[in-house]
């Protein structure tokens, strides 16, 4: 098994430790440390999303994987600014007003950072002039967590503020959480609906038009 | 103008268990809740009885004085139910990490409390060591009390929570996820030290004569898929839920589960039919399962409880609730092993006047 096989492995399994001792181990070899991201650390944290849409994994092996592949990310960071290598899209994620469930929104964030986005995490109880303050300050797509049914409209209540500021063309806008369903998406005007983190990842680049 | 406290009710526990256990065909609809949210009990308690409500905004740590059960039997009584739950207080508890954020529920003021979802009160063996344990002991003043209070034909039911109270408050369930891989053993202790909590106090409660079942609150999924992987709730979970049903079946009273989430795919609801030997399954949401879709299923095998979804009930129109609840009752009435309430608890932030909607539906059908 070659050394990308082996991070990759190891991402896929959340060993940490073994992700560490692998990037160190592949950055002495020589390997650029994109391609450690783009050709292994990337598509293991894709393998653990495929397997957590097909009920193989679940979110402690998810979250364990996602711990696995930061550890690795940390080590790769400074070699990937001092390389232009790009993140594939710039995403803002919160939980709405008056919801202050978080775990939903952090899987997603967890496995778009894995897919190679860079997120930004806006937190719980988010109110709308955020969203609003992100989209201004470029982000391309905003992400938006709700658990309960009474905190859903607090969605229709973001795209409206993006709509009022005049920042809603320029900013996609994807849904997921409990309560919500793609004809509830529909209603309010999102551009799109998740079920779930893992494929909240491919959502994210369908809507960038990322292949 | 519907009045939702009947001057006379005439609660028949016995006829609910046989209506659930099939051997009784159902002479009118039968009610069953897990829960009500303090603010709704208290709505319906001041408008349609005419009493102030006695508010007790403790958290389980607390036990509620008795005045507190005596409102609480005479609302379920006077609503038509022939049960009343009664919920597990755990006095000495630790109290949990809270959040503290806006409530946006119709009949809420003020702030909400929600369970941190990091870590929770264990995160080392060294919190585990220092917990209090030994200082855990059942408390039966809950059914004590309200037992007073219970009107003849009417019987309590009790509740707690296992898994639920792990991962919301003694590991946090990102405490838990990680500390399955980082210190299993300590998990593995985590669960055992809870479940022999829990199993003493169903063993010092369901003996007493007016507790009528266990009815045992754990989620375990979400809409997608089960909270932790299958086989670790078929090892740490599922043997506890057995104990207890087994508890129960003992004393000759029931034993039904509520859970959230996906529990299908996995097959982890016929582990609670074949193995744990529920008796009623409660929990239901129509984008994972619709109640009238359980019912088909598994309705030989299981009773179906609630089934009303919580998002139509919060935000559907009078009109399409109403045919819904109708449809559901149409479709889950005939053959008995139905009890008509929510999908969930009657919480805050269901609109009164949708929730009075589903008793007068369930108090018209078939009249």
């Amino acid at each position: 098994m070659g050394i990308l096989e082996e991070i990759n492995d190891a991402v896929i399994y959340g060993k940490r430790k073994d992700v560490v001792a692998g990037v160190e181990k592949a950055l002495i070899e020589g390997y650029d440390a994109g391609v450690i991201l783009h050709q292994s650390m990337i598509p293991a944290m894709t393998e653990v999303g495929l397997r957590f849409e097909r009920n193989e994994f679940f979110v402690p092996e998810m979250l364990i994987a996602a711990r696995a592949m930061q550890a690795g990310i940390d080590i790769l960071r400074p070699l990937l600014v001092e390389g232009g290598v790009e993140p594939l899209g710039t995403v803002a994620v919160g939980t709405v007003q008056g919801d202050l469930h978080d775990i939903g929104k952090n899987l997603v964030a967890l496995m778009l950072e894995g897919a190679g986005f860079e997120v930004r995490d806006l937190g719980v109880n988010v109110s709308p002039d955020h969203y609003v303050a992100a989209a201004q300050e470029g982000v391309q797509i905003i992400g938006l967590s709700a658990l309960l049914t009474t905190t859903m409209p607090a969605m229709k209540a973001v795209i409206d503020a993006l709509e009022a500021a005049g920042v809603r063309g320029q900013v996609k806008v994807m849904v997921g959480g409990a309560p919500v369903t793609q004809t509830y998406a529909d209603e309010i005007g999102a551009d799109g609906y998740s079920p779930d983190a893992s494929s909240a990842t491919r959502l994210a680049k369908q809507l960038l038009n990322i292949e | 103008m519907f009045d939702p406290v009947l001057p006379h009710p005439q609660p028949d526990f016995e006829a609910l268990l046989a209506v659930l256990k099939g051997t009784r065909q159902p002479e009118r609809v039968h009610f069953i809740e897990l829960s009500m949210d303090g603010e709704i009990m208290q709505a319906l308690t001041e408008r349609y009885l005419g009493e102030d409500w006695f508010e007790w905004g403790q958290g389980f740590e607390f036990t509620p004085p008795e005045p507190y059960f005596k409102q609480v039997v005479n609302l379920y009584y006077r609503l038509g139910f022939d049960h009343a739950p009664v919920w597990a207080t755990w006095p000495n508890h630790p109290r949990p990490a809270y959040r503290s954020g806006e409530n946006t529920a119709a009949l809420a003021s003020g702030q909400r409390n929600w369970t941190e979802e990091g870590s929770g009160l264990i995160t080392s063996w060294e919190d585990f060591e220092h917990f209090p344990w030994d200082d855990l002991q059942p408390d039966p003043r809950p059914v004590e009390y309200a037992t007073r209070y219970l009107p003849d034909g009417m019987m309590l039911t009790v509740n707690t929570t296992y898994f639920e109270h792990i991962f919301e408050n003694l590991l946090g369930f990102e405490g838990l996820s990680y500390l399955m891989y980082d210190e299993p053993e300590l998990v593995d202790a985590v669960f055992e030290h809870w479940g022999r909590k829990v199993l003493a106090y169903y063993e010092a409660v369901i003996g007493m004569e007016r507790v009528g079942g266990i009815f045992h609150a754990d989620d375990m999924g979400f809409k997608t898929s089960t909270l932790i992987a299958p086989d670790a709730l078929r090892r740490l979970v599922l043997p506890w839920h057995k104990r207890f049903a087994a508890l129960a079946h003992e004393h000759g009273k029931i034993f039904c589960i509520h859970s959230d989430g996906n529990l299908y795919k996995q097959g982890i609801i016929d582990d609670l039919i074949d193995d744990v030997r529920i008796d009623g399954f409660h929990a239901f949401e129509e984008i994972i399962m619709p109640v009238t879709q359980f019912n088909a299923e598994y309705g030989h095998r299981v009773a179906t409880l609630g089934g009303i979804d919580m998002d139509r009930l919060v935000r559907w129109p009078e009109p399409a609730l109403r045919q819904y609840i109708r449809a559901v009752l149409d479709k889950n009435m005939p053959g008995g092993r139905y009890a008509l309430g929510s999908g969930n608890t009657v919480a805050n932030y269901i609109p009164l006047e949708n929730y009075l909607i589903l008793l007068e539906e369930g108090r018209r059908w078939g009249s």
